[in-house]
């Protein structure tokens, strides 16, 4: 899979990381990708309110085992070396190695927008509990499973990431645009783990 | 101090652990940890120097105790979701057990108990049995009438439940360090703000 | 494996059909170019919209760049745009990871022999110029088409 671009969008929808990963990412500019980022967090939630009925009643009624079950599908593996072999020995910050973490994990978006794909790109979505989205554009278009597994991994851990380097930053000012040079050499990083 | 879970699925790690063992795996193996010592002098040194600077007005050492808690706690919780990934908490009740048994855990290796519920459910006390910020501490006569030594952690707790869409006020009841029986530390739940909680949740 | 319903919107962004089932053991149940599902169209409309909208500015220069899937945590969407500006929109679970042999069939086997090529039932839905621009409320309603999207979906509901 490989990682064109990737985006960190704040709770209200204002773009406030832009990172590209490859000649082949697309050209937009600054405004363009501010448009993009509004627009996506607009259809996280557009997407959630489409829920098919049948999904809907089944949810009202479902006894506790139903619940359970939707539960267990929300739930994303962990993909240890995302998918290449030789993993090089990162530097994982404030985590304890041999990972950022190191089992399946409850998604906490269940009902938004996760995963576009189109003739030529996938688009994978990570909102944490806190309304921070980590979005991942590749150049495949990629429907499997692993694939979202995978991406899911790689954002979370771009979390990660955002926390150490980002959120621990004491001249970092939240909500504002990101320029932390720590970030960018870390997510480098971990984008060519991949 | 987020987040949790319906019923029994404490983390992602669902129902294979208890929060509690999940709590300690993320404490012992995942978490990079400091000398403790060097830990409770710092925040001994910026207490003292706050009453130094405010000139003993502790009411204002109190409050910028607290406000500097918040910008901690407003932090400090995505670190938490980061490392815990625990899902939301459907109740209070939850909620306080994720405090108590993952939140002091994770980050003050303590685990207070949680009691003193209002009848409403809608509040509840955290007693600290033991403090790691106050170690050592004896408050000097003129501050023990007023100052909240730990008042920090009021105010990260504030920050922290505002920034998972829950606005409480957090304050000290009474502590140890000023004579009384126990630590206690008051949460109150005023409102789920439900406009903020991001699109996508269940 | 499920499908929950199918929706084909028009070049003048009307609904001009929409099929939802609501109970997977039934596959006579749910409803058919229902009024109620008016706004739930609309939001379908506009979410496929601004991700075209995003597909086609991430392509830059190059060649089209459809949307083929959209998913969240608990359903996939499958897209068909076709060239005329006709849309065909599959909801369906998870495991249905593409569709996109469905909805070919469903615009070249079933639109086109039942709608395009019956020269009784309109092309174009909007009649008049207050009737474009997704304020259109014709359906296509002829019983041919009806009769080969339950035979072909019914089966593939549960």
């Amino acid at each position: 899979m490989a990682i064109q671009t990737i985006l960190v969008i704040n709770k209200s929808g204002g773009l406030v990381y832009q990172r590209d990963f490859s000649a082949s990412a697309p050209r937009l500019s600054s405004n363009e990708y501010l448009v993009l980022a509004g627009t996506l967090q607009g259809v996280v939630a557009i997407a959630s309110q489409i829920t098919p009925k049948s999904l809907q009643i089944t949810r009202k009624t479902g006894s506790k085992s139903g619940s359970d079950a939707n539960h267990s599908s929300q739930l994303v593996p962990y993909v240890g070396a995302l998918g290449s072999s030789a993993v090089p020995a990162q530097e994982l910050g404030s985590f304890m190695g041999p990972d950022y973490f190191n089992e399946a994990f409850t998604s906490w978006n269940t009902t938004g927008l996760k995963h576009v794909t189109t003739d030529q790109n996938s688009l994978f979505l990570y909102q944490t509990l806190t309304g921070v989205k980590f979005v991942a554009v590749s150049s495949q278009s990629a429907t499997s499973t692993m694939a979202v597994s995978i991406a899911e991994n790689l954002l979370r851990k771009a979390y990660c990431l955002y926390v150490d380097y980002v959120m621990k930053n004491p001249f970092y000012e939240p909500e504002m645009p990101i320029k932390c040079e720590l970030f960018d050499k870390r997510l480098g990083e971990l984008v060519a783990q991949l | 101090m987020s987040a949790s879970t319906s019923g029994t699925s404490a983390p992602a790690a669902a129902s294979r652990k208890s929060l509690k063992a999940f709590s300690e795996d993320v404490w012992k193996n995942k978490t990079a940890k400091i000398n403790a010592e060097l830990f409770t002098l710092t925040y001994g040194s910026i207490v003292s120097q706050l009453c130094t600077d405010y000139e003993r007005d502790f009411t204002r050492v109190n409050n910028q105790l607290y406000s500097m808690g918040y910008n901690i706690g407003v932090r400090l919780i995505e670190d938490f979701l980061a490392r815990t990934a625990l899902p939301r908490c459907d109740s209070l009740a939850k909620t306080s057990e994720v405090i108590s048994k993952c939140a002091f855990k994770v980050f003050l290796n303590v685990t207070p108990q949680i009691g003193n519920w209002s009848s409403n459910k809608d509040s509840f006390s955290i007693f600290l049995e033991e403090n790691p910020l106050s170690d050592f501490v004896e408050l000097p006569m003129d501050a023990a009438r007023e100052l909240w030594y730990s008042n920090i952690v009021c105010g990260v707790l504030k920050g922290a439940l505002e920034m998972v869409q829950m606005d409480c006020d957090v304050w000290f009841v009474s502590d140890v360090l000023k004579g009384d029986q126990l630590t206690e530390v008051r949460v109150k739940l005023n409102r789920i703000l439900k406009d903020e909680i991001p699109a996508g949740e269940d | 494996m499920a499908i929950y319903s199918f929706w084909i919107f028009d070049k003048h962004c009307n609904c001009i059909f929409d099929r939802e089932w609501t109970l997977k053991s039934n596959h006579a149940s749910g409803t058919i170019n229902s009024k109620l599902n008016e706004d739930t169209a609309k939001l379908l409309y506009g979410m496929v919209f601004s991700l075209r909208s995003i597909s086609q500015k991430l392509a830059g220069q190059g060649p089209h760049n459809e949307i083929r899937t959209i998913a969240t945590g608990k359903y996939r969407a499958h897209v068909l745009c076709t060239a005329s500006g006709l849309w065909f929109i599959l909801l369906s679970d998870l495991k249905r990871e593409n569709l996109s042999e469905v909805l070919r069939y469903l615009y070249g086997e079933i639109y086109i022999k039942t709608v395009v090529h019956n020269w009784l039932s309109p092309i174009d839905f909007a009649e008049s110029e207050a009737e474009k621009r997704g304020r259109g409320t014709r359906k296509i309603r002829n019983r041919n088409f009806l009769q080969r999207v339950e035979e072909f979906l019914g089966p593939m509901i549960n």
